[in-house]
């Protein structure tokens, strides 16, 4: 038998150790004797030690939690692995070094010298793009897609949000409007005395970026989860206003509607923890679903403003989002983090110049908020429960992991820019 | 901030939204709905300050107006 200690010089990405590491699929992961028996076919070996069985100095080769096996494998068996559907991968084991020593042998004075002279070009360089201005917009608006979709891999994700349920509460939806001709709709109104039929325009451009189609009858895409059911809670009455009562009211229907995804932008500016808000957001991720909602755009960054993370998206429970503009740059109306519980920011999405739909006649409009990057986190927490059944407190950690961090501060954009699932 | 002059009552963990209810009504809450889903009890009351000390209740906040969150 070879001594597992034994190296042998890797191409890439330093030592290779010479054994293998076989990437358990889930149907065998966490079943101790499927994976032993799986292994022990592929790999030939005669005994397969589990780590739940290895005593005091003996290697394990099978960890059935983690889904990994190490393995020593004949060249010929390699490719039978490659083509056996049990394992996800196989891939060379490699001989790791603990960070804090000095690689290569490089001595603490160079490297110290070395970071300095980094620094002093770190400056130069920052020096030099403040010269520069305003900064360029990294994405635009084009013939085919909006800047956000493109911004978010929106455009580019495989999923459609079909067998995913996004409420969206606001002012309700144009429900004459062709976007969502033929699409399934589930609508209510908690605004006593008005229709869902929305007048404000508001709601109609929220769901438009969250759920609009795929191909609008003209112009460019907005729409993000095309074949999602859509549940319209009108919480909001057509001057935009609406009260806590009818809000909750909301979320207790969408939660009881099957809603996967609850999408709200909207908020009062008011620096405490509502604890009506934190029991409904509580207990929507302990029913398995996800309620994201607006910062809010109390800050007034130019004059000096961060503003505040507002109710109902500083609860703890309540995914909070804030708006980046084109040039992934924070909008001057995104609030900051607040020192409450659960006052922080948690992840950011496109909320300035957002083309999206708006009551007709006039069928689109292009506006600015928080509230216009919700809808894009709500529609992108669609894609990714559709890819990977994902629900509530898993779909919340999908989203803040997978999300592209930006060279901002995270008490402005928590886990930075939301992302959609790549193909 | 404006109020509607509704309350809105939070149940406390291990408790049932329509067993505070009941004990709410009897604290004097006039109940409107009682929002089982999300343990939460929207009503009025001329005391507040009464339902505090109600067993299963963890917080009595105003109802308050919110308004959509659009850059003005």
């Amino acid at each position: 038998m070879t001594d597992p200690r034994a190296t042998v010089p890797g191409r890439v990405g330093g030592t290779l150790t010479g054994r293998y590491l076989l990437v358990l699929s889930d149907d065998l992961t966490g079943d101790d004797d499927a994976a032993r028996s799986a292994v022990a076919e592929i790999t030939g070996l005669a005994e397969v030690t589990s780590s739940r069985d290895a005593g005091p100095g003996v290697r394990p080769t099978l960890f059935a939690r983690l889904g990994v096996a190490v393995a020593e494998l004949a060249p010929e068996r390699l490719r039978a692995v490659r083509d056996d559907r049990r394992f996800v991968a196989v891939e060379p084991e490699r001989v790791l070094r603990a960070l804090g020593t000095s690689p290569g042998g490089l001595s603490a004075d160079y490297l110290r010298g070395f970071a300095d002279a980094a620094g002093v070009l770190a400056e130069k360089a920052a020096g030099a793009a403040a010269a520069d201005t305003p900064a360029p917009a990294q994405f635009a608006d084009d013939d085919r897609t909006t800047w956000g979709l493109k911004a978010t891999g929106a455009d580019a994700a495989a999923e459609t949000g079909a067998g995913i349920t996004v409420a969206v509460l606001d002012t309700g939806l144009d429900l004459t409007h062709p976007d969502f001709g033929g699409r399934e709709i589930e609508s209510r109104s908690f605004v006593d005395g008005q229709e869902v039929q929305d007048v404000q325009g508001h709601g109609t451009h929220c769901i438009g970026t969250s759920c609009g189609p795929s191909a609008p009858g003209s112009g460019r895409r907005y729409g993000i989860a095309h074949e999602a059911r859509i549940m319209v809670g009108k919480v909001l009455g057509d001057d935009g206003s609406g009260t806590d009562a009818g809000i909750l009211e909301g979320i207790e229907w969408a939660i009881a509607g099957g809603a996967h995804v609850v999408s709200m932008s909207l908020g009062a500016d008011l620096n405490e923890v509502s604890a009506a808000y934190e029991n409904a957001g509580r207990r929507a991720l302990d029913a398995g679903t996800l309620i994201v909602a607006a910062a809010g755009n109390n800050a007034q960054r130019s004059a000096g403003d961060v503003g505040f993370v507002g109710v109902p998206a500083n609860s703890p429970s309540i995914m909070a989002v804030a708006a980046v503009d084109a040039a992934l740059a924070i909008a001057d109306f995104s609030a900051a983090s607040s020192a409450v519980e659960g006052g922080q920011v948690d992840i950011a999405g496109p909320g300035v110049d957002v083309y999206s739909s708006w009551p007709m006649p006039q069928r689109t409009n292009t506006i600015s908020g928080t509230s216009m990057a919700t809808p894009h986190v709500s529609g992108i927490a669609a894609l990714w429960s559709q890819r990977t059944g994902a629900r509530g407190r898993d779909l919340w950690t999908r989203l803040t992991q997978s999300a592209q961090r930006l060279t901002l501060p995270s008490g402005d954009v928590g886990a930075g820019l939301v992302r959609a699932p790549g193909r | 901030m404006t109020t509607t002059g509704r309350l809105l009552v939070s149940v406390a963990d291990g408790h049932t939204a329509d067993d505070v209810a009941r004990a709410c009504a009897a604290a004097g809450l006039a109940v409107e709905k009682v929002l089982s889903g999300i343990g939460v009890v929207v009503g009025t009351c001329a005391d507040p300050e009464a339902l505090r000390g109600v067993t299963g209740v963890a917080a009595v906040e105003p109802d308050r107006e919110v308004r959509l969150d659009r850059d003005a």
